[in-house]
């Protein structure tokens, strides 16, 4: 087939050959230097942390802040940052950050541009974990705090030995199949917890309605203290299996013949993913979309090689629920908006764009 | 030297048995052509030789040993595999995809060598994709992303070459062009080479040693004009052909008629 330059409406489906992996991208990605896009995105990241820091009912300057900030500032505002708002801020930098890494290790090991902690029944998992926990030992979780979010990662864990079990065939996993069985177990743990939630106390109810939708409000240092340790131990674990993913993305049969012990390695993967989920939805709850639409716009600033995929996908995370989490506590104060609420939004939009940007 | 066979090999997908019983010796230093007729189990053979698949039964050997003893890594350090119709995602250039070819070689940190380089470089030459290095992958003709895949895996540096159907969908020049680079490789390096061909002709042309297959069993094997006789073309591809010898190249060519199964 001829194809002369120009006749190509824009837009249109590039020419690549790529098929199997989401659909191809719509647009031939105009690719920016990593490295500046990395440096870009770190600053972005400072910027929104300081306005973020700014933000709320107790206006402070600048000065005020960093007074404050280096433990040298009045009570009152020391108490403010110190306590309420640097909280957030780092706990939104840890969320955002574990989602993304572990989006982006999802879609690595699915060859799946739509593979994301939720669709492979992460979240659902973790979910049910903590509705279990409540329902039937309600006074335990009431008496030790720490209970559900262990609860939430033992439910992630199980529903992922689930979720690789049935995916498991023949001495392997399709990357298909693993996230085909991934939506039917998410949709089936969702009904569970419908069904756990009609036999709650109202006050319990709202208590799991605004922890499914997503909230950092109920931050503070202990669970951050909870969160930092897998963080620390699990994205630099997961940045190193950079030429794994890298390899793994010519196929199963390629990255095997190249040295790669593809199960082995998926199921390592998969297993970092799980257990870097599962604290930040014990935590943050039920942020959906970030995980999904972290590494995706990730992907399209920096390409395809995890090198520079991973830590670019961090700092989207990093800054998207640091805007959703500063928005909602501020758009309509004092009610505030669940970051999860609006990450949702937000990222529907974007996708929204992408999707009318593909017509050409 | 090199050495690999499969001893009694059965390889079956789910319950769907493919290869029966199979015993074959890859003759060294030569180029192999597995033929035979769709679902003959060629390209099943292959994923075998090159441990891509657990088999059934019985077992392959690489230098004496059990290839599925071996470490995965190991294994590809001695052996380069280019499934069909391979994958790559979008945006990669040429020279990153060849450098995938070095994973098998690295350490753990992953740090490229200047004797890692060279091999990528050697590989991009000896296909002749040195000026194309910069390109993406995507932006190539047919012809030129398959030989980009084929310099990937020379610069694996394995004195085994296992490809799967390396001239499919390919126009004809590009065809000899793919053919014609692996000859080259051959003479100059002796690797030894085993492709499944479609094509009985270019397979009697390029290979010195040819494995016929039927149902998953080895029908005839030897040079390809012991292979490559009217009784033989009947039995394996179920044809009324005629056998004539080409004056310029001296290989097997032949002519098919009817089909007479």
């Amino acid at each position: 087939m001829m194809r002369e330059k120009g006749t190509v409406p824009i837009g249109a489906k590039h020419p690549s050959g790529r098929s199997g992996k989401g659909g191809p991208s719509p647009f031939p990605a105009r690719r920016l230097r990593p490295v500046a896009v990395l440096v870009l995105l770190t600053l972005v990241l400072l910027a929104t942390a300081i306005v973020s820091l700014d933000l709320g009912s107790v206006q402070l300057s600048p000065r005020q802040i960093l007074a404050a900030l280096a433990g040298q500032g009045e009570t009152q505002h020391e108490l403010v940052i110190l306590q309420l708002r640097l909280p957030r801020l780092v706990l939104s930098i840890l969320i955002g950050v574990g989602l993304a890494v572990s989006g982006v290790i999802l879609q690595g090991i699915t060859r799946n541009d739509l593979a994301s902690p939720d669709t492979v029944g992460v979240n659902a998992g973790s979910g049910l974990g903590m509705m279990f926990l409540l329902v039937v030992y309600p006074t335990a979780v009431a008496q030790s705090p720490l209970l559900l979010p262990l609860g939430a990662v033992a439910g992630a864990m199980a529903m992922t030995a689930l979720v690789f079990a049935l995916a498991y065939r023949q001495g392997s996993v399709l990357p298909s199949r693993l996230l085909l069985v991934g939506i039917a177990v998410g949709f089936g743990a969702q009904a569970a917890m419908l069904l756990f939630s009609l036999r709650m106390s109202f006050s319990m109810y709202s208590y799991v309605v605004t922890w499914m939708s997503g909230t950092l409000a109920a931050g503070d240092w202990t669970s951050i203290l909870l969160l930092l340790p897998c963080s620390l131990l699990l994205v630099p674990l997961a940045f190193s299996r950079t030429r794994v993913l890298n390899v793994m993305s010519l196929g199963d049969y390629l990255a095997a013949g190249l040295g790669v012990s593809v199960d082995r390695q998926r199921l390592l993967l998969l297993g970092v993913a799980t257990m870097l989920t599962a604290p930040c939805v014990a935590i943050g709850g039920h942020i959906g979309f970030l995980g999904l639409a972290a590494p995706h716009l990730a992907r399209r600033m920096v390409g395809a090689n995890h090198g520079v995929l991973f830590p670019a996908a961090a700092l989207c995370g990093a800054i998207l629920l640091l805007v959703a989490d500063s928005l909602g506590r501020h758009l309509f104060a004092p009610v505030e908006i669940p970051a999860g609420v609006l990450v949702g939004i937000l990222g529907g939009i974007y996708f929204l764009y992408l999707l009318a940007r593909t017509k050409g | 030297m090199v050495d690999l066979r499969a001893e009694n090999l059965s390889l079956a997908y789910d319950d769907n048995d493919v290869i029966r019983d199979l015993s074959a010796t890859i003759p060294p230093e030569q180029i192999t052509a597995l033929i035979g007729p769709n679902g003959s189990g060629k390209s099943t053979l292959l994923k075998g030789l090159a441990r891509l698949m657990k088999p059934k039964g019985g077992a392959v050997y690489l230098d004496g040993q059990a290839i599925h003893g071996l470490a995965t890594r190991e294994v590809a350090r001695r052996l380069a595999i280019l499934p069909q119709r391979p994958e790559a995602p979008d945006g990669l250039s040429v020279r990153e995809l060849v450098a995938f070819g070095r994973f098998p070689h690295r350490g753990f940190l992953g740090i490229s060598t200047a004797g890692d380089d060279a091999k990528i470089d050697l590989a991009l030459g000896i296909t002749g994709m040195s000026a194309l290095a910069d390109q993406p992958l995507g932006e190539l003709s047919g012809g030129q992303r398959q030989l980009a895949w084929i310099a990937m895996a020379l610069a694996q540096d394995t004195p085994l070459l296992l490809l799967d159907e390396p001239t499919t969908f390919l126009d004809m020049a590009h065809q000899l062009e793919v053919l014609e680079v692996l000859e080259r490789l051959h003479r100059r390096q002796q690797r030894t080479i085993v492709m499944v061909l479609h094509d009985v002709n270019q397979a009697a042309r390029y290979a010195h040693h040819m494995i016929a297959l039927v149902g998953g069993r080895v029908v005839c094997r030897g040079t390809p004009r012991e292979v490559l006789t009217p009784p033989w073309l009947a039995k394996v591809f179920g044809i009324e052909a005629e056998v004539i010898i080409d004056s310029r190249t001296q290989s097997p060519f032949c002519i098919p008629y009817v089909g007479c199964s």
